[in-house]
């Protein structure tokens, strides 16, 4: 663990990495630990009776792994799978264990370094659920919705 | 898991297990009063080691039970107290104990402090009853010990003069004594004068110190010898004095004298302080028959270790991935189209093979013998068999049968509840029984063994089989059928499987517990197995289990629907058909039902069912797959059947959520994912909607 770094750098000085991908015109970043490895995007199997944004699952060295489309997940108008289309797999802390899922994005754009502490929490309607966000930050003048990827991701269980 | 101490705990509660059950076998293996001394010696062990590894992490309770448990056996281990049933009974009792007493410090259960109490009573009293005749000659019989000591050796000169209290903390005085003699040779003697007479001794203290003469093979410093005693040196008194090295004088001496002393020596220990004079040549002669079997067992051991299953699993998804790889490389091994290439079509058909060989190896690891099952119901027929003063035998046939460890786990309630009706409403009460010319003695048979791909485990026995006409009362007063409904003898058997039945006349403390053989059957079908019963009115009744060898593999069809493909098991499948139209029922536009043999089966389309196309199929272009589960038939409309082949059966709970009407997910060779169907729910949920 990088504790000893920690303590020499003051706490408005420590940054995380994150990942920034775009969706439908606007920037997004995720943290960066937990993206596992990123893939182009590949035919999926579908899944009967899930939900509209589970695309289906994928082989993943083994394991079976759903696929989630952001941009229905997040309530935003379709697009086409094109060249730049990538999959994000990512683990999500789910009480009890963590799963993998991965998310389709249009493409991904950069890592950013950003502060830990200082993201603000909009206090203004961003269009997607407020659930899905942990805050917005600055990136060389361009707001970047910093997004929580275990309630993007959260797989709910049938209640029937 | 990090910290060391509760991993080892862990391992010392696995072992506790593994002692009490191997307690637990020995004892049933006795009969009588006849005991093999090597059968007290394997209890003796099993008893011993749980008490040092609960001492070891201060599980006092534990230890003192043990203790107790120790000192009866030690007793009859030396041949100074009789065995008889009532100490078989008692020990039976005592595991109980035992088990609440781990289960105590493993998962925080409450200790049954009334029952281990009671228990610890009557094995002080089995004790008390046997020692007060045999306590008189111990005096007389160790008092040559101290004489035999000569004064004078080479080596050096111990006195151990141990604390009363130094079995406080599980400490075995014996052992370090033990491990001093294996030094070399040596002269012990035992000073036994502090023991007091027999009603005033307290087992929990000692009264016991040697003095010995060691003459070491090696050199031993005085180090060497404190490293010994080093976990009890604040429980004991210690001096060691070097003496004068000659060896060639002293040695022969020393050997005959050591070889008479060492077996009083044992037998004269802190927890058998009863010691007939008699009986020690036995003990004597049983020890290296112990030894020899200890080895024997060690070896055993060492030859088997302990794998977590989630390694096995990686190793079967790896495994998984080489098949898939291999299967691409595969079609470069086409010696038409490559011709070029035929050593290495050569060498990947041997790539084939050993993948298969390994798949199978793989997969044998998870495998288990059924006996770890079966282990458990001599026990637990005796002791029903008590309490229903019924007499009863287990016989055990196939117990070396493999099958999937998850298999086991998920069979052993089912199993439990079957043996528990066939001795509760099988088997007759011995007057019966002999009234209706049989043995008084009923019979419990458990039969396992292998059949094609499955495991067929059989639960006979030998009483009064099914009452056929009190199943079709009950069935017609429980609303299952009608009261005038035709049915054979066999078809009102297998109505006991019904949910919401029992034939009991009365609720009786084995079953009415509200798990009927519906359940039984339930969860042998959620196995992918099948359930049975054959019954002879006064000869008994079988029940006949039929199970995949594993869950992990299966046997699938693989079918194609849309541009999906999805996998049948192929122990669902009745048969594969192509339907004319006439035989089709349309109602509203939509084909529904189907007349296969004399009867209507509903039509299930895949396609519209998962949404897969938005146009509606029609049957004349594919095939129906006729299918059957929980006792539901339907006809599955898909569009090809592909191949059929084992599949590695996974899980989409791991990283999704249960599907209804998916029971897994498999990798194909070609990478891609195919969903494998549940047929039960496929059907029950098709006639819900």
């Amino acid at each position: 663990m990088p504790e000893t770094e920690q303590e020499v750098i003051k706490p408005q000085e420590q940054k995380n990495e994150w990942l920034s991908f775009s969706l439908a015109d606007s920037s997004y970043a995720i943290d960066i630990l937990r993206v596992i490895e990123i893939r182009v995007w590949e035919q999926v199997t579908r899944i009967p009776d899930s939900e509209d944004y589970v695309l289906g699952l994928i082989n993943l060295r083994g394991s079976i792994v759903p696929i989630v489309d952001l941009r229905k997940r997040m309530g935003l108008p379709a697009r086409e799978f094109d060249q730049t289309t990538v999959v994000l797999i990512l683990s999500v802390e789910t009480p009890g264990e963590n799963k993998v899922v991965g998310m389709v994005v249009d493409a991904i754009s950069d890592v950013l370094e950003l502060p830990v502490q200082g993201h603000t929490a909009p206090d203004f309607d961003l269009a997607i659920d407020r659930l899905f966000v942990k805050g917005i930050a600055d990136y060389k003048d361009k707001m970047v919705v910093l997004l929580d990827v275990d309630s993007v991701l959260a797989i709910e269980a049938d209640s029937s | 898991m990090t910290d060391p101490i509760e991993r080892f705990k862990i391992v010392f509660f696995e072992e506790a297990a593994e002692a009490i059950d191997a307690i637990e076998n020995n004892l049933l293996t006795v009969d009588g009063s006849e005991v093999d001394p090597e059968t007290i010696n394997d209890i003796f062990r099993a008893a011993h080691s749980l008490k040092g590894g609960s001492a070891t992490f201060g599980m006092t309770v534990l230890t003192d039970f043990t203790h107790v448990m120790e000192t009866l056996l030690d007793l009859v281990r030396a041949g100074s107290m009789g065995f008889s049933q009532a100490i078989v009974d008692c020990l039976f009792s005592s595991l109980d104990v035992l088990r609440n007493l781990v289960g105590h410090y493993q998962y925080d259960d409450d200790i049954d402090q009334e029952r281990a109490n009671l228990v610890r009573g009557e094995l002080e009293k089995l004790m008390a009853g046997d020692d007060a005749s045999t306590a008189a000659p111990v005096a007389d019989m160790a008092e040559p010990v101290p004489e035999t000591a000569p004064s004078q050796s080479s080596g050096w000169n111990i006195q151990f003069l141990p604390h009363p209290n130094i079995m406080d903390n599980g400490n075995d005085p014996l052992r370090y004594l033990d491990e001093v003699l294996e030094l070399g040779q040596h002269k012990v003697s035992c000073d036994i004068s502090k023991l007091p007479d027999f009603e005033a001794l307290d087992p929990t203290q000692f009264y016991l110190s040697w003095q010995i003469e060691l003459q070491p093979e090696e050199q031993v410093s005085e180090e060497d010898l404190s490293d010994i005693f080093m976990w009890v040196e604040d429980e004991c008194d210690l001096k060691f004095e070097a003496l004068n090295l000659e060896p060639s004088e002293a040695e022969p001496a020393a050997e005959s004298v050591a070889v008479e002393v060492e077996p009083e020596v044992e037998t004269a220990t802190p927890v058998a302080p009863a010691v007939p004079p008699a009986p020690a040549p036995a003990a004597q002669a049983s020890s290296p028959k112990a030894d020899s079997k200890a080895k024997a067992n060690q070896s055993r051991a060492s030859q088997s270790i302990r794998v977590d299953l989630e390694k096995i699993d990686s190793l079967i998804n790896l495994l998984g991935e080489l098949v898939i790889t291999q299967s691409m490389l595969s079609i470069f091994g086409d010696s038409d189209k490559y011709p070029q290439f035929e050593r290495l079509s050569n060498g990947l058909g041997q790539l084939e093979r050993h993948t298969r060989d390994l798949q199978e190896g793989v997969m044998r690891i998870r495998m288990l013998p059924i006996s770890f099952c079966f282990s458990r119901f001599p026990r637990m027929v005796r002791d029903l068999s008590k309490q229903l003063n019924k007499e009863l035998v287990v016989e055990i046939i196939g117990e070396h049968t493999e099958v999937d460890k998850t298999v086991i786990e998920e069979l052993t309630d089912p199993l439990v509840h079957l043996v528990r009706n066939s001795v509760d409403h099988g088997i007759e009460m011995p007057d019966v029984r002999v009234a209706n010319g049989k043995p008084a003695t009923g019979t419990i048979t458990l039969k396992a063994f292998h059949q094609v791909g499955n495991i067929i485990i059989e639960i006979a026995d030998d009483g009064a089989g099914l009452n056929t006409q009190k199943i079709k009362e009950k069935a017609i007063s429980a609303g299952v059928i009608s009261e005038h409904a035709e049915m054979t003898d066999q078809e009102i058997n297998e109505l006991i499987f019904a949910p919401g039945f029992s034939t009991a006349d009365e609720v009786t403390d084995l079953s009415g517990r509200g798990v009927g053989m519906d359940v039984v059957k339930r969860n042998i079908q959620s196995l992918g197995g099948s359930i049975e019963v054959r019954s002879e009115p006064g000869q008994g009744s079988v029940f006949t289990i039929r199970l995949p060898l594993t869950l992990a593999i299966l046997d699938g069809q693989l079918v194609r629907v849309s541009e999906e493909t999805y996998i049948i098991p192929l122990l669902s499948i009745i048969e594969s058909i192509q339907v004319d139209k006439q035989q089709l029922n349309v109602i509203s536009d939509k084909e529904v039902t189907f007349k296969w043999r004399d009867e209507y089966i509903p039509l299930i389309k895949l396609h519209s069912l998962f949404k897969l196309d938005s146009q509606e199929r029609w049957v004349e272009d594919g095939l129906v797959v006729v299918v059957e589960g929980d006792g539901k038939k339907c006809g599955l409309y898909v569009d090809e059947l592909t191949t059929h082949q084992q599949v590695v059966v996974k899980s989409l709970e791991a990283n999704y959520k249960k599907v209804s009407g998916i029971s897994g997910a498999t990798i194909l060779g070609d990478g891609s994912v195919a969903l494998i169907l549940d047929i039960a729910t496929l059907i029950n949920r098709s006639r819900s909607l």
